[in-house]
């Protein structure tokens, strides 16, 4: 640092000769601007270096200096010689402050001082509009306030959509006070323009914060002092029960309605993990926080069917388009033999598997991320007297599928426990939730254990519509809205009582682009995919095996009765079977059921799409694949199938049985 | 690592700022005034930017503004220097596009807290 002041020193004195200079040509042309400004700059210079380097006695001198000299210029006064000498002097008397007593205006000095003070308190007096900035000398460090317990704090932060032209982004703000406590940050996108309409330039989000801190309020505010003129920022402490012990925002504990932060779709960034969260956008969830958990649904939805879902649909229609492309190229790259072109080709084709694996990243969330509203909704709604089982967290689902149903699918999730909660012996009540994937969809389950005349109570909803004063209606109204969404959807929902002490509720959802392992199958020119997760085994079917089970549609394996259906005669595929068939067994809870096939091409790992509008009432079909020469293959929806063709499959195992 | 562009008329604020900033593992450029700085900002690519306001030949103020007409540097945060009660100065800093400011005078901790803040490292 030593080297540092003596810089200093040595640009002082050439300052001070600078200031003597100038202040000798004022006096010469008083009315040039130039010269005023060429002073008042270095003044400014000598006042922030000599305080950087803690000379502060020599700072408020210059300062003192520099507000006459101010004044004098503002009010259009000529700064005479008397008064030019001053200045003179007093740059004398700074310069040898500097060589002698550089932390101290030394005493000799004083009648300077005591001149420049006082023509420095008259020139305020003249100025009383403009008041001066106190002269009071800064300690340097932050008196700290005392700290107090932990409390939440709700923050509303709406960025002006010129906010990012600052140079200021959201992020850091959020990283600043995630330092300070536990954050929870939740987006509201509801402000984002159509696509096309859209500038990126501009900020459309903004947010609502929950900060659990020991941290002051005016700490807090310094977060925001450099976006606090670019930004709406409300923020308010949460009178709330808080659990001294714990540090995280108030997500895990029970929250009414009334609450303006609710759990649902949130990005849940740690303090240390700030960063990054909007890769994040994919992870912002859309919230009105001035609505009540009813108009958020709303709020979300749109956001959703406006955003998320229509961008994420088409860029999974592009990616398609590309692995077509991407398929003609390698095939006219083969053709010509040309190594370049095949070189290529390969590039592309990496590059097309890549980006459909960011695609399926993008698109996807594992459904644990949602698991804390399904407690949330249970704790609340079941009054805490309902066990939850939550499993299969980490089953992916279609995000944009998903956003559409969520609040209806929490909303029968609390219907459930509220239902439950007003039942007796709510000892015994439990609701276990189950995930999984199965071919093209993801399927959530709901099972609850109760007494058999709550589950009585559950089944009769098969049958007849409760009115509003009978326990089950909460419930049924929630699964019908329920129901209502996923039907736009083309997902499905399905609820029986299972035995005396079970009911089920099966929602499915379809999956937009998912990955799975399948295995190909070929019947006539036709490609098929069956997920390898429910085969079993391949067996063949010659004309001899179908005589010996009197074509019955059933196959005699291993001295079991396997019945099985032709996907030729299923989905009218022209032309003649091989002489040997394929048969595939696959497995549906305890049975084996097989599907005819020509041949077995192969497994796959294979991109399956959503089978969409044009097809969605093809039933046994659930998605299809593109296949590498541009083809498609249609994935099978195994179970549908299978409950469409129950009574024949039964019948046929029934006249197997009884035939032998 | 982090690149800082400093603009400073000072050769001592510039020198002790450069000393901080790179104790801190921060790489460091300086220049004596808006004009030299815009050239440098160009070759160096600077992740901050730190000005003082009041410097000969191009002004803080004009810096800023001329950062922020190229693309490059339309998003990158921008500190200017300023002294206490120069609220007209930060404002018109503002108006130009810096992101903050950094009231002198300051010690080495208040200037790394202030740089984090803006580079987020």
């Amino acid at each position: 640092m030593d080297k540092q002041i003596q810089a200093f020193f040595e640009e002082a004195f050439e300052l001070l000769h600078e200031l003597e200079q100038l202040l000798l040509d004022l006096e010469n042309f008083p009315d040039n601007p130039e010269i005023a400004a060429g002073i008042l700059r270095i003044l400014h210079t000598l006042k922030g270096t000599s305080a950087m380097f803690a000379f502060n006695e020599i700072s408020d001198f210059v300062h003192k200096i520099e507000a006459i000299f101010i004044h004098f210029r503002d009010a259009r006064k000529t700064i005479d010689k008397s008064l030019i000498d001053v200045f003179i002097a007093a740059a004398d008397t700074i310069r040898r402050t500097l060589h002698e007593e550089p932390h101290r205006l030394a005493d000799q000095n004083q009648v300077i001082v005591d001149k420049i003070n006082q023509t420095f308190e008259s020139s305020l007096q003249q100025k009383e509009h403009q008041a001066p900035e106190k002269l009071v000398k800064k300690s340097g460090t932050k008196k700290k306030t005392e700290k107090k317990n932990k409390k939440i704090w709700l923050i509303e932060f709406t960025p002006v959509p010129e906010f990012f032209s600052s140079g200021n982004t959201p992020d850091r703000v959020f990283a600043e006070l995630g330092d300070l406590g536990a954050l929870k940050v939740e987006c509201d996108v509801s402000r984002i323009p159509d696509f096309h309409q859209l500038n990126p330039e501009k900020c459309y989000l903004s947010w609502q914060l929950t900060l659990v801190t020991d941290a002051p309020l005016n700490e807090i505010k310094d977060v925001f002092i450099f976006v606090e003129d670019l930004a709406k920022i409300d923020i308010k402490e949460k009178i709330a029960d808080f659990k001294e012990s714990s540090d995280q925002p108030p997500d895990i504990q029970p929250q009414t309605k009334t609450d303006k932060i609710d759990e649902k779709n949130r990005v849940e960034p740690q303090p240390s993990d700030v960063k990054g969260k909007l890769d994040k956008l994919s992870g912002v969830l859309p919230q009105d926080t001035k609505s009540n958990a009813q108009d958020f649904s709303i709020s979300e939805e749109n956001a959703e069917t406006g955003f998320l879902q229509a961008n994420t649909e088409k860029m999974i229609a592009l990616l398609g388009d590309l692995v077509t492309v991407q398929s003609k190229l390698n095939q006219k790259a083969s053709i010509h033999g040309d190594p370049e072109m095949i070189s290529i080709a390969n590039e592309l084709e990496n590059i097309t598997d890549e980006l459909r694996d960011c695609a399926i990243h993008l698109s996807m969330f594992p459904i644990g991320t949602v698991f804390n509203d399904l407690r949330n909704a249970v704790l609340n709604a079941g009054k805490g007297r309902v066990t939850l089982e939550l499993q299969g967290a980490s089953t992916e689902i279609d995000r944009s599928a998903f956003m559409i149903v969520k609040t209806d699918y929490v909303a029968m999730f609390a219907a459930l426990a509220a239902f439950s909660s007003d039942r007796k012996n709510t000892s015994q009540n439990k609701i276990s939730f189950f995930a999984c994937h199965q071919v093209g969809k993801a399927l959530l389950e709901i099972k609850y254990r109760s007494d058999p005349d709550s589950i009585g109570l559950l089944d009769s909803l098969n049958n007849s519509n409760p009115e509003p004063d009978e326990p089950a209606f909460s419930l049924f109204e929630s699964i019908k809205a329920l129901e209502s969404k996923l039907l736009v959807l083309h997902g499905s929902l399905a609820f029986e009582k299972q035995n005396e002490e079970n009911f089920l509720i099966r929602v499915g959802i379809p999956l937009n682009l998912a990955i799975i392992e399948s295995l190909m199958v070929q019947v006539g020119k036709g490609f098929f995919l069956l997920p390898l997760a429910d085969i079993e085994e391949c067996i063949e079917l010659s004309e001899e095996d179908q005589n010996k089970s009197y074509r019955k549609n059933v196959a005699i394996v291993r001295g079991q009765f396997v019945p099985y259906l032709h996907i030729r005669e299923k989905f009218s595929v022209s032309g003649n079977a091989p002489p040997v068939q394929q048969i595939v067994i696959m497995k549906l809870e305890q049975q084996r059921i097989g599907l005819v096939v020509d041949q077995v091409v192969g497994e796959y790992q294979t991109a399956i799409k959503n089978w969409g509008n044009f097809c969605k009432d093809v039933n046994g079909i659930s998605g299809a694949a593109i296949l590498g020469d541009g083809g498609i293959a249609l994935l099978i929806d195994f179970r549908a199938l299978i409950d469409e063709e129950k009574e024949l499959l039964e019948n046929a195992l029934k006249e197997i049985s009884h035939g032998i | 690592m982090t690149k800082i562009l400093i603009a400073d008329d000072s050769p001592s604020i510039r020198m002790m700022l450069g000393s901080v900033l790179n104790e801190n593992g921060y790489q460091v450029q300086d220049a004596e005034n808006g004009r030299v700085a815009l050239e440098k900002a160009s070759d160096f690519g600077p992740d901050l930017v730190i000005t003082d306001l009041n410097m000969p030949e191009m002004n803080g103020i004009t810096l800023v503004q001329n950062l922020r007409r190229n693309s490059r540097f339309k998003f990158t945060p921008i500190l200017v220097l300023t002294t206490e009660g120069q609220e007209e100065k930060r404002q018109s800093g503002r108006a130009a596009g810096a992101t903050g400011w950094l009231v002198k005078p300051f010690n080495p901790e208040k200037l790394i807290a202030v740089v984090k803040k803006l580079t987020n490292r």
